[in-house]
Protein backbone atom coordinates (compact mmCIF):
# COMPACT_ATOMS: atom_id res chain seq x y z
CA UNK A 1 0.00 0.00 0.00
CA UNK A 2 1.41 3.35 -0.98
CA UNK A 3 1.90 5.68 1.92
CA UNK A 4 1.08 8.57 -0.39
CA UNK A 5 -2.40 7.27 -1.20
CA UNK A 6 -5.00 9.54 0.38
CA UNK A 7 -7.19 7.83 2.93
CA UNK A 8 -10.74 7.64 1.72
CA UNK A 9 -13.29 9.53 3.75
CA UNK A 10 -15.46 7.15 5.78
CA UNK A 11 -19.14 7.16 4.80
CA UNK A 12 -21.05 10.27 5.86
CA UNK A 13 -17.99 11.99 7.35
CA UNK A 14 -18.38 14.72 4.71
CA UNK A 15 -22.07 15.18 5.50
CA UNK A 16 -23.12 18.09 7.72
CA UNK A 17 -25.43 17.06 10.55
CA UNK A 18 -27.06 19.05 13.34
CA UNK A 19 -25.28 17.87 16.52
CA UNK A 20 -26.93 20.21 19.06
CA UNK A 21 -29.53 22.94 19.26
CA UNK A 22 -28.38 26.46 20.08
CA UNK A 23 -30.40 26.20 23.33
CA UNK A 24 -28.31 23.23 24.37
CA UNK A 25 -25.22 25.45 24.69
CA UNK A 26 -26.14 27.81 27.54
CA UNK A 27 -23.63 29.93 29.42
CA UNK A 28 -20.68 27.94 30.81
CA UNK A 29 -22.10 24.54 29.88
CA UNK A 30 -20.44 21.62 28.08
CA UNK A 31 -22.82 19.60 25.91
CA UNK A 32 -22.14 15.89 25.39
CA UNK A 33 -22.74 15.10 21.70
CA UNK A 34 -22.00 12.17 19.45
CA UNK A 35 -21.97 11.80 15.68
CA UNK A 36 -21.37 8.54 13.79
CA UNK A 37 -19.81 7.00 16.89
CA UNK A 38 -17.48 9.97 17.50
CA UNK A 39 -18.08 11.46 20.95
CA UNK A 40 -17.91 15.25 21.05
CA UNK A 41 -17.61 17.91 23.76
CA UNK A 42 -19.48 20.96 22.46
CA UNK A 43 -19.24 24.26 24.27
CA UNK A 44 -19.88 27.92 23.65
CA UNK A 45 -17.20 30.38 24.78
CA UNK A 46 -18.34 33.64 26.37
CA UNK A 47 -17.64 35.44 23.07
CA UNK A 48 -20.19 33.17 21.36
CA UNK A 49 -17.71 30.92 19.54
CA UNK A 50 -18.90 27.29 19.38
CA UNK A 51 -16.22 24.65 19.92
CA UNK A 52 -16.71 21.06 18.74
CA UNK A 53 -13.93 18.87 20.10
CA UNK A 54 -13.16 15.21 20.49
CA UNK A 55 -14.57 14.32 23.91
CA UNK A 56 -11.28 13.24 25.39
CA UNK A 57 -8.60 14.93 27.43
CA UNK A 58 -5.15 14.46 25.87
CA UNK A 59 -3.69 13.74 29.30
CA UNK A 60 -5.62 10.75 30.70
CA UNK A 61 -8.48 10.36 28.27
CA UNK A 62 -11.23 11.56 30.59
CA UNK A 63 -14.33 12.95 28.86
CA UNK A 64 -14.07 16.72 28.47
CA UNK A 65 -17.87 16.93 28.71
CA UNK A 66 -17.32 16.36 32.45
CA UNK A 67 -15.10 19.42 32.57
CA UNK A 68 -15.51 23.10 33.31
CA UNK A 69 -16.42 25.69 30.69
CA UNK A 70 -14.45 28.68 32.00
CA UNK A 71 -15.68 31.05 29.33
CA UNK A 72 -12.56 31.14 27.17
CA UNK A 73 -11.02 27.82 28.14
CA UNK A 74 -12.17 24.31 28.93
CA UNK A 75 -10.69 22.75 32.07
CA UNK A 76 -10.56 18.98 32.45
CA UNK A 77 -12.24 17.72 35.61
CA UNK A 78 -9.49 15.18 36.32
CA UNK A 79 -6.11 16.93 36.51
CA UNK A 80 -7.10 20.41 35.45
CA UNK A 81 -5.45 20.70 32.03
CA UNK A 82 -6.75 23.85 30.33
CA UNK A 83 -7.51 24.08 26.60
CA UNK A 84 -8.14 27.34 24.74
CA UNK A 85 -11.32 28.10 22.82
CA UNK A 86 -10.90 28.08 19.01
CA UNK A 87 -7.43 26.48 18.82
CA UNK A 88 -8.02 23.79 21.50
CA UNK A 89 -4.36 24.22 22.38
CA UNK A 90 -3.34 23.31 25.93
CA UNK A 91 -2.64 26.51 27.86
CA UNK A 92 -1.97 25.30 31.39
CA UNK A 93 -0.95 22.12 33.18
CA UNK A 94 -1.40 22.48 36.95
CA UNK A 95 1.31 19.88 37.70
CA UNK A 96 3.84 22.07 35.82
CA UNK A 97 2.72 25.59 36.69
CA UNK A 98 6.04 27.17 35.68
CA UNK A 99 6.20 25.64 32.21
CA UNK A 100 4.25 26.70 29.15
CA UNK A 101 2.72 23.57 27.60
CA UNK A 102 4.21 22.44 24.31
CA UNK A 103 2.40 23.92 21.33
CA UNK A 104 1.89 20.42 19.97
CA UNK A 105 -0.59 19.64 22.75
CA UNK A 106 -3.74 20.38 20.83
CA UNK A 107 -7.06 18.57 20.91
CA UNK A 108 -8.84 17.30 17.81
CA UNK A 109 -11.42 19.81 16.63
CA UNK A 110 -14.30 19.58 14.19
CA UNK A 111 -15.86 22.39 12.17
CA UNK A 112 -18.98 24.06 13.51
CA UNK A 113 -21.62 26.26 11.95
CA UNK A 114 -24.53 27.70 13.93
CA UNK A 115 -27.55 28.23 11.73
CA UNK A 116 -31.36 27.88 11.95
CA UNK A 117 -31.16 27.32 15.74
CA UNK A 118 -28.82 24.33 15.42
CA UNK A 119 -25.10 23.68 15.61
CA UNK A 120 -23.97 21.69 12.56
CA UNK A 121 -20.78 19.73 12.16
CA UNK A 122 -19.08 17.22 9.86
CA UNK A 123 -16.44 14.73 10.98
CA UNK A 124 -14.24 15.41 7.96
CA UNK A 125 -12.62 18.80 8.55
CA UNK A 126 -14.27 20.46 5.57
CA UNK A 127 -15.66 23.86 4.72
CA UNK A 128 -19.40 24.18 5.17
CA UNK A 129 -21.54 24.40 2.05
CA UNK A 130 -23.54 27.57 1.49
CA UNK A 131 -26.70 25.70 2.39
CA UNK A 132 -26.69 22.96 5.00
CA UNK A 133 -30.10 21.62 4.10
CA UNK A 134 -32.02 20.84 0.94
CA UNK A 135 -35.27 22.57 1.86
CA UNK A 136 -35.64 25.97 3.53
CA UNK A 137 -35.68 25.66 7.33
CA UNK A 138 -38.55 27.54 8.96
CA UNK A 139 -37.32 30.26 11.28
CA UNK A 140 -39.40 29.92 14.39
CA UNK A 141 -39.47 27.21 16.99
CA UNK A 142 -36.76 24.61 17.51
CA UNK A 143 -38.47 21.43 18.70
CA UNK A 144 -37.37 19.29 21.62
CA UNK A 145 -34.83 16.80 20.24
CA UNK A 146 -35.77 13.16 20.67
CA UNK A 147 -32.99 10.56 21.07
CA UNK A 148 -34.03 7.13 19.81
CA UNK A 149 -32.43 3.77 20.52
CA UNK A 150 -32.51 2.72 16.87
CA UNK A 151 -30.45 3.39 13.74
CA UNK A 152 -31.05 6.57 11.74
CA UNK A 153 -32.21 4.32 8.90
CA UNK A 154 -34.90 2.69 11.08
CA UNK A 155 -36.06 6.12 12.26
CA UNK A 156 -36.10 7.43 8.68
CA UNK A 157 -38.28 4.50 7.61
CA UNK A 158 -40.68 5.22 10.46
CA UNK A 159 -40.82 8.94 9.58
CA UNK A 160 -41.71 8.12 5.98
CA UNK A 161 -44.58 5.96 7.20
CA UNK A 162 -45.64 8.26 10.06
CA UNK A 163 -49.41 8.58 10.30
CA UNK A 164 -49.35 11.49 12.77
CA UNK A 165 -47.69 13.97 10.45
CA UNK A 166 -47.35 14.35 6.68
CA UNK A 167 -43.63 14.41 5.85
CA UNK A 168 -41.76 14.27 2.57
CA UNK A 169 -38.27 12.92 2.41
CA UNK A 170 -36.16 15.78 1.10
CA UNK A 171 -32.77 14.06 1.49
CA UNK A 172 -31.28 11.02 3.21
CA UNK A 173 -31.51 12.54 6.67
CA UNK A 174 -33.97 15.33 6.07
CA UNK A 175 -37.76 15.54 5.94
CA UNK A 176 -40.09 18.43 5.39
CA UNK A 177 -43.76 19.01 6.00
CA UNK A 178 -46.18 21.86 6.45
CA UNK A 179 -43.96 24.52 8.06
CA UNK A 180 -41.83 21.76 9.52
CA UNK A 181 -38.26 20.53 8.98
CA UNK A 182 -37.02 17.30 10.53
CA UNK A 183 -33.35 16.24 10.63
CA UNK A 184 -31.86 12.93 11.69
CA UNK A 185 -28.55 12.80 13.50
CA UNK A 186 -26.90 9.36 13.38
CA UNK A 187 -25.40 9.07 16.89
CA UNK A 188 -23.91 5.65 16.27
CA UNK A 189 -25.00 2.49 14.46
CA UNK A 190 -27.82 1.86 16.91
CA UNK A 191 -28.86 5.36 18.04
CA UNK A 192 -30.20 8.49 16.39
CA UNK A 193 -31.61 11.86 17.39
CA UNK A 194 -34.66 13.41 15.73
CA UNK A 195 -34.28 17.19 15.58
CA UNK A 196 -36.75 19.63 14.13
CA UNK A 197 -37.78 23.22 13.50
CA UNK A 198 -41.26 24.61 13.09
CA UNK A 199 -42.58 27.82 11.58
CA UNK A 200 -44.02 30.07 14.29
CA UNK A 201 -47.60 30.58 13.18
CA UNK A 202 -48.44 32.87 16.07
CA UNK A 203 -50.38 30.40 18.21
CA UNK A 204 -49.38 29.28 21.69
CA UNK A 205 -45.75 28.20 21.42
CA UNK A 206 -45.82 25.72 24.29
CA UNK A 207 -48.88 23.97 22.82
CA UNK A 208 -47.15 23.66 19.45
CA UNK A 209 -43.93 22.37 21.04
CA UNK A 210 -45.87 19.82 23.11
CA UNK A 211 -47.84 18.64 20.10
CA UNK A 212 -44.66 17.87 18.14
CA UNK A 213 -42.95 16.40 21.20
CA UNK A 214 -45.90 14.03 21.54
CA UNK A 215 -45.91 12.58 18.03
CA UNK A 216 -42.12 12.30 17.99
CA UNK A 217 -42.23 10.45 21.33
CA UNK A 218 -44.93 8.11 20.01
CA UNK A 219 -42.82 7.44 16.92
CA UNK A 220 -39.84 6.70 19.15
CA UNK A 221 -41.85 4.22 21.20
CA UNK A 222 -43.04 2.45 18.09
CA UNK A 223 -39.55 2.23 16.54
CA UNK A 224 -37.99 1.01 19.78
CA UNK A 225 -40.76 -1.53 20.38
CA UNK A 226 -40.35 -2.92 16.88
CA UNK A 227 -36.60 -3.07 17.37
CA UNK A 228 -37.03 -4.83 20.73
CA UNK A 229 -39.40 -7.36 19.16
CA UNK A 230 -36.93 -8.04 16.35
CA UNK A 231 -34.00 -8.54 18.72
CA UNK B 1 -28.04 19.42 67.91
CA UNK B 2 -29.08 17.24 64.97
CA UNK B 3 -27.42 13.86 64.67
CA UNK B 4 -27.38 12.33 61.19
CA UNK B 5 -26.88 8.57 60.96
CA UNK B 6 -24.68 8.85 57.91
CA UNK B 7 -22.71 6.88 55.33
CA UNK B 8 -20.42 8.81 53.03
CA UNK B 9 -21.21 6.86 49.85
CA UNK B 10 -25.00 6.94 50.35
CA UNK B 11 -26.88 9.21 47.97
CA UNK B 12 -29.84 9.22 50.37
CA UNK B 13 -27.63 10.48 53.22
CA UNK B 14 -26.17 13.01 50.73
CA UNK B 15 -29.68 14.47 50.25
CA UNK B 16 -29.79 15.34 53.96
CA UNK B 17 -26.23 16.67 54.00
CA UNK B 18 -27.05 18.87 50.99
CA UNK B 19 -30.11 20.46 52.57
CA UNK B 20 -28.40 21.02 55.92
CA UNK B 21 -25.45 22.62 54.13
CA UNK B 22 -27.66 24.80 51.93
CA UNK B 23 -29.64 25.90 55.00
CA UNK B 24 -26.45 26.45 57.00
CA UNK B 25 -27.66 24.18 59.83
CA UNK B 26 -24.98 22.54 61.98
CA UNK B 27 -25.19 18.82 62.68
CA UNK B 28 -23.02 15.90 63.71
CA UNK B 29 -22.54 12.81 61.59
CA UNK B 30 -22.75 9.47 63.34
CA UNK B 31 -21.01 7.24 60.77
CA UNK B 32 -22.66 3.87 60.15
CA UNK B 33 -20.56 1.11 58.58
CA UNK B 34 -22.98 0.32 55.75
CA UNK B 35 -20.39 -1.56 53.68
CA UNK B 36 -18.85 -3.96 54.35
CA UNK B 37 -19.94 -3.98 58.00
CA UNK B 38 -23.74 -3.98 57.37
CA UNK B 39 -24.12 -2.05 60.59
CA UNK B 40 -27.50 -0.75 59.36
CA UNK B 41 -28.80 -4.31 59.73
CA UNK B 42 -27.37 -4.76 63.24
CA UNK B 43 -29.66 -5.30 66.22
CA UNK B 44 -28.62 -1.97 67.69
CA UNK B 45 -29.41 -0.02 64.51
CA UNK B 46 -32.72 -1.84 63.91
CA UNK B 47 -33.87 -0.36 67.22
CA UNK B 48 -33.31 3.08 65.66
CA UNK B 49 -34.81 2.18 62.27
CA UNK B 50 -36.60 -1.19 62.04
CA UNK B 51 -36.34 -0.94 58.23
CA UNK B 52 -32.55 -1.11 58.51
CA UNK B 53 -32.02 1.84 56.16
CA UNK B 54 -30.09 5.09 56.14
CA UNK B 55 -30.43 7.99 56.73
CA UNK B 56 -32.01 8.62 60.11
CA UNK B 57 -31.87 11.87 62.04
CA UNK B 58 -32.21 12.53 65.73
CA UNK B 59 -33.13 16.14 66.45
CA UNK B 60 -33.04 16.55 70.24
CA UNK B 61 -34.78 13.19 70.68
CA UNK B 62 -37.12 13.44 67.68
CA UNK B 63 -36.10 10.47 65.54
CA UNK B 64 -37.07 10.37 61.87
CA UNK B 65 -36.19 7.93 59.08
CA UNK B 66 -36.50 8.15 55.25
CA UNK B 67 -34.55 10.73 53.25
CA UNK B 68 -37.63 12.36 51.73
CA UNK B 69 -39.41 12.60 55.10
CA UNK B 70 -36.29 14.10 56.65
CA UNK B 71 -36.11 16.75 53.90
CA UNK B 72 -39.74 17.72 54.59
CA UNK B 73 -39.10 17.98 58.32
CA UNK B 74 -35.83 19.91 58.10
CA UNK B 75 -37.13 22.39 55.52
CA UNK B 76 -40.34 22.98 57.49
CA UNK B 77 -38.42 23.50 60.70
CA UNK B 78 -35.18 25.23 59.73
CA UNK B 79 -35.80 27.14 56.48
CA UNK B 80 -36.78 30.64 57.54
CA UNK B 81 -37.37 31.72 53.93
CA UNK B 82 -40.08 29.07 53.36
CA UNK B 83 -38.76 28.55 49.83
CA UNK B 84 -37.48 25.00 50.06
CA UNK B 85 -40.90 23.68 51.14
CA UNK B 86 -43.47 26.43 50.68
CA UNK B 87 -46.14 25.62 53.26
CA UNK B 88 -49.49 27.10 52.26
CA UNK B 89 -48.92 26.75 48.50
CA UNK B 90 -51.17 23.74 47.88
CA UNK B 91 -50.19 23.03 44.26
CA UNK B 92 -46.48 23.38 44.88
CA UNK B 93 -46.71 21.07 47.91
CA UNK B 94 -48.63 18.57 45.79
CA UNK B 95 -46.00 18.78 43.06
CA UNK B 96 -43.20 18.41 45.59
CA UNK B 97 -44.81 15.26 47.06
CA UNK B 98 -45.19 13.87 43.54
CA UNK B 99 -41.50 14.39 42.77
CA UNK B 100 -40.39 13.09 46.19
CA UNK B 101 -42.13 9.84 45.27
CA UNK B 102 -40.45 10.00 41.84
CA UNK B 103 -37.10 10.36 43.64
CA UNK B 104 -37.84 7.11 45.46
CA UNK B 105 -38.29 5.54 42.02
CA UNK B 106 -34.85 6.86 41.01
CA UNK B 107 -33.47 5.22 44.16
CA UNK B 108 -35.02 1.84 43.36
CA UNK B 109 -33.58 1.89 39.81
CA UNK B 110 -30.47 4.08 39.43
CA UNK B 111 -29.24 3.53 42.99
CA UNK B 112 -29.93 -0.20 42.72
CA UNK B 113 -27.78 -0.42 39.57
CA UNK B 114 -24.99 1.43 41.40
CA UNK B 115 -25.21 -0.93 44.39
CA UNK B 116 -24.94 -3.84 41.94
CA UNK B 117 -21.88 -2.46 40.17
CA UNK B 118 -20.11 -0.90 43.16
CA UNK B 119 -21.08 -2.95 46.20
CA UNK B 120 -21.86 -6.31 44.57
CA UNK B 121 -25.59 -6.45 45.33
CA UNK B 122 -27.36 -9.28 43.56
CA UNK B 123 -30.26 -7.96 41.54
CA UNK B 124 -31.50 -7.67 37.94
CA UNK B 125 -29.21 -4.83 36.88
CA UNK B 126 -30.54 -4.60 33.32
CA UNK B 127 -34.07 -4.10 34.66
CA UNK B 128 -32.77 -1.47 37.08
CA UNK B 129 -30.97 0.40 34.27
CA UNK B 130 -34.00 0.24 31.98
CA UNK B 131 -36.18 1.56 34.79
CA UNK B 132 -33.80 4.45 35.40
CA UNK B 133 -33.77 5.37 31.69
CA UNK B 134 -37.58 5.37 31.68
CA UNK B 135 -37.64 7.79 34.63
CA UNK B 136 -34.85 9.96 33.18
CA UNK B 137 -36.82 10.40 29.94
CA UNK B 138 -39.77 11.65 32.00
CA UNK B 139 -37.60 13.99 34.06
CA UNK B 140 -35.75 15.32 30.99
CA UNK B 141 -39.02 16.10 29.20
CA UNK B 142 -40.38 17.80 32.33
CA UNK B 143 -37.25 19.94 32.72
CA UNK B 144 -37.13 20.86 29.00
CA UNK B 145 -40.66 22.25 29.07
CA UNK B 146 -40.03 23.86 32.46
CA UNK B 147 -37.08 25.74 30.90
CA UNK B 148 -39.31 26.91 28.05
CA UNK B 149 -41.67 28.40 30.65
CA UNK B 150 -38.76 30.09 32.44
CA UNK B 151 -38.74 27.54 35.26
CA UNK B 152 -35.26 26.46 36.35
CA UNK B 153 -36.28 23.91 38.98
CA UNK B 154 -38.45 20.80 39.11
CA UNK B 155 -41.41 22.43 40.88
CA UNK B 156 -40.68 26.15 40.99
CA UNK B 157 -39.30 29.05 38.98
CA UNK B 158 -37.11 31.16 41.18
CA UNK B 159 -35.75 28.92 43.92
CA UNK B 160 -35.14 25.17 44.21
CA UNK B 161 -37.23 23.00 46.53
CA UNK B 162 -36.56 19.77 48.39
CA UNK B 163 -37.83 17.96 45.26
CA UNK B 164 -34.65 19.05 43.44
CA UNK B 165 -32.53 17.82 46.36
CA UNK B 166 -34.38 14.48 46.47
CA UNK B 167 -33.87 13.83 42.75
CA UNK B 168 -30.27 15.04 42.38
CA UNK B 169 -28.01 12.44 44.06
CA UNK B 170 -29.01 9.28 42.19
CA UNK B 171 -29.24 11.21 38.93
CA UNK B 172 -25.68 12.57 39.23
CA UNK B 173 -24.35 9.17 40.43
CA UNK B 174 -26.12 7.20 37.68
CA UNK B 175 -22.98 6.49 35.68
CA UNK B 176 -21.63 4.49 38.64
CA UNK B 177 -24.46 2.08 37.78
CA UNK B 178 -23.76 2.13 34.04
CA UNK B 179 -26.53 4.62 33.22
CA UNK B 180 -25.32 7.35 30.84
CA UNK B 181 -26.96 10.77 30.88
CA UNK B 182 -25.87 11.59 27.34
CA UNK B 183 -29.47 11.37 26.08
CA UNK B 184 -30.80 13.75 28.75
CA UNK B 185 -29.45 17.22 27.95
CA UNK B 186 -32.10 19.05 30.00
CA UNK B 187 -31.15 16.91 33.02
CA UNK B 188 -27.48 17.76 32.40
CA UNK B 189 -28.26 21.51 32.37
CA UNK B 190 -30.34 21.17 35.57
CA UNK B 191 -27.38 19.33 37.18
CA UNK B 192 -25.18 22.35 36.33
CA UNK B 193 -27.70 24.73 37.90
CA UNK B 194 -28.10 22.51 40.96
CA UNK B 195 -24.35 22.39 41.57
CA UNK B 196 -24.26 26.19 41.57
CA UNK B 197 -26.75 26.53 44.46
CA UNK B 198 -25.05 28.35 47.37
CA UNK B 199 -24.05 25.81 50.02
CA UNK B 200 -23.74 22.96 47.50
CA UNK B 201 -21.20 20.36 48.51
CA UNK B 202 -19.85 17.28 46.77
CA UNK B 203 -19.58 13.63 47.76
CA UNK B 204 -17.34 10.91 46.26
CA UNK B 205 -18.27 10.57 42.58
CA UNK B 206 -19.86 14.02 42.34
CA UNK B 207 -17.86 16.86 40.79
CA UNK B 208 -18.43 20.59 41.18
CA UNK B 209 -19.70 22.70 38.26
CA UNK B 210 -17.79 25.61 36.85
CA UNK B 211 -18.78 28.93 38.36
CA UNK B 212 -21.33 30.93 36.35
CA UNK B 213 -22.19 34.59 36.48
Amino acid sequence: MSSAAPMSTPPLHDHWFPIATSDELPFRHVYHAELLGQELAVWRADDGYVNVWENRCLHRGVRLSLGHNLGGQLKCQYHGWHYASRTSGCTYIPAHPENAPARLICNRTFPAVERHGFVWSALAGIEPPSSLTVAAVPEGLVLRSIPVNASAQAVADALEAAADVALTRAASFEFSGDGLSIFLQPVDAQRAIIRGALADKGGDRITALRCHNDWMSRLRTSVETRRGAAA
Amino acid sequence: MITLYDYELSGNCYKVRLLLSMLGVKYTSRLVDFYPGREHKSEAFLKINPLGQLPVIDDYGYVLRDAQAILVYLAAKYDGTGKWYPAGDAQTLGNIAQWLAFADGITSTSSAARLHDGLFYELDVEAARAGAHRLFRILDEHLWFAEKEGQDWICTSDHPTIADIACFPYVILSEEGGISRQDYPAIRRWCDRFRRIPGFEVMPGVFPASPAR
